[in-house]
């Protein structure tokens, strides 16, 4: 059985074998495009739509794909820009945050059938769906992704400094907040 | 800090079995979405090069020879055109944004 890893990838990519590089691409990094995606769009439903387009991106673009970057990069850009896409159609990117969306944010996950979260975990998504989401991108990426602060700022088309500050003064605003609710 | 893992994270749940199941249905849609592009793109690619071979006719016509930017640039114009406005971004973003990375 062959073992599918980025190298094969490119063999595939290389002979034009499309289908068996997007199911090697599956195999690989499916659920992790699918949590990368759903904590950027909350609601499983609108999760599995992005990442279907992501898909169909991905399976376009791999005539094009220079090589520039590593696959797992490409693959990763494509669904972060797709969930930016859905985000902006439902009118929650910007630089500030309104009541409204942050109502907004919890309506949704609460109507989830696909959510249940503990007492803890509430209070982290309410501290979420107060930040703008540029700063929730960055949060969620180092906190839960674990991608290193060049990562990021390489995803986000941002200097790796201002990923690190903005991600320290994040944390410890939310280190407050837990204080202060103990 | 304990690293946690990716299903607890958040209280984010999924339906029983959802990645195999939507591993194949998300295959069979890009497939199926591949087909439909495709016989788009015959006709887009028809009338991009007959739109090409009525300008150059034209330059021909007037002697002045169009440089290959002229003529790539033209094409790329008369293709934008061409293409649907809700098929847009997909199209730039393939023209474009998925070749630079």
């Amino acid at each position: 059985m062959t073992r599918v890893n980025e190298e094969y990838l490119l063999t595939c990519l290389n002979e034009k074998d499309y289908d068996a590089a997007l199911k090697g691409i599956m195999d690989l990094y499916h659920e992790m495009l699918y949590w990368h995606i759903r904590k950027l769009v909350v609601v499983h439903e609108d999760a599995d739509d992005v990442l279907q387009n992501t898909y169909i991106k991905v399976y376009k673009g791999f005539k094009n794909f220079q090589q520039k970057s590593s696959l797992k990069t490409w693959v990763y850009r494509i669904a972060h820009n797709e969930s930016m896409r859905h985000l902006e159609k439902s009118g929650r990117k910007g630089m500030f945050v309104s009541d409204e969306v942050v109502q907004n944010y919890w309506s949704k996950l609460t109507a989830d059938p696909y959510f249940d979260a503990t007492a803890c975990e509430e209070e982290l998504h309410g501290f979420m769906a107060e930040l703008p989401e540029r700063k929730r991108q960055i949060f969620l990426l180092k906190y839960f992704e674990q991608h290193t602060f060049e990562q990021i700022g390489n995803l986000l088309n941002t200097n790796t400094n201002s990923v690190k500050t903005t991600f320290y003064a994040l944390k410890r605003q939310l280190e407050e907040k837990i204080k202060a609710a103990i | 800090m304990k690293k946690r893992t990716e299903k607890a994270a958040l209280g984010y749940t999924v339906p029983q079995n959802y990645f195999e199941d939507s591993k194949k249905r998300m295959m069979q849609q890009v497939m199926l979405n591949n087909k439909k592009t495709s016989r788009g793109e015959r006709f887009l690619w028809f009338g991009a090069a007959a739109s090409i071979a009525v300008l150059i006719g034209l330059f021909e016509t007037n002697k002045n020879t169009p440089t290959q930017f002229d003529i790539e640039f033209e094409s790329i114009i008369i293709e934008s055109v061409v293409v649907e406005e809700a098929a847009f971004n997909d199209w730039f973003e393939e023209e474009y944004i998925l070749s630079e990375y």
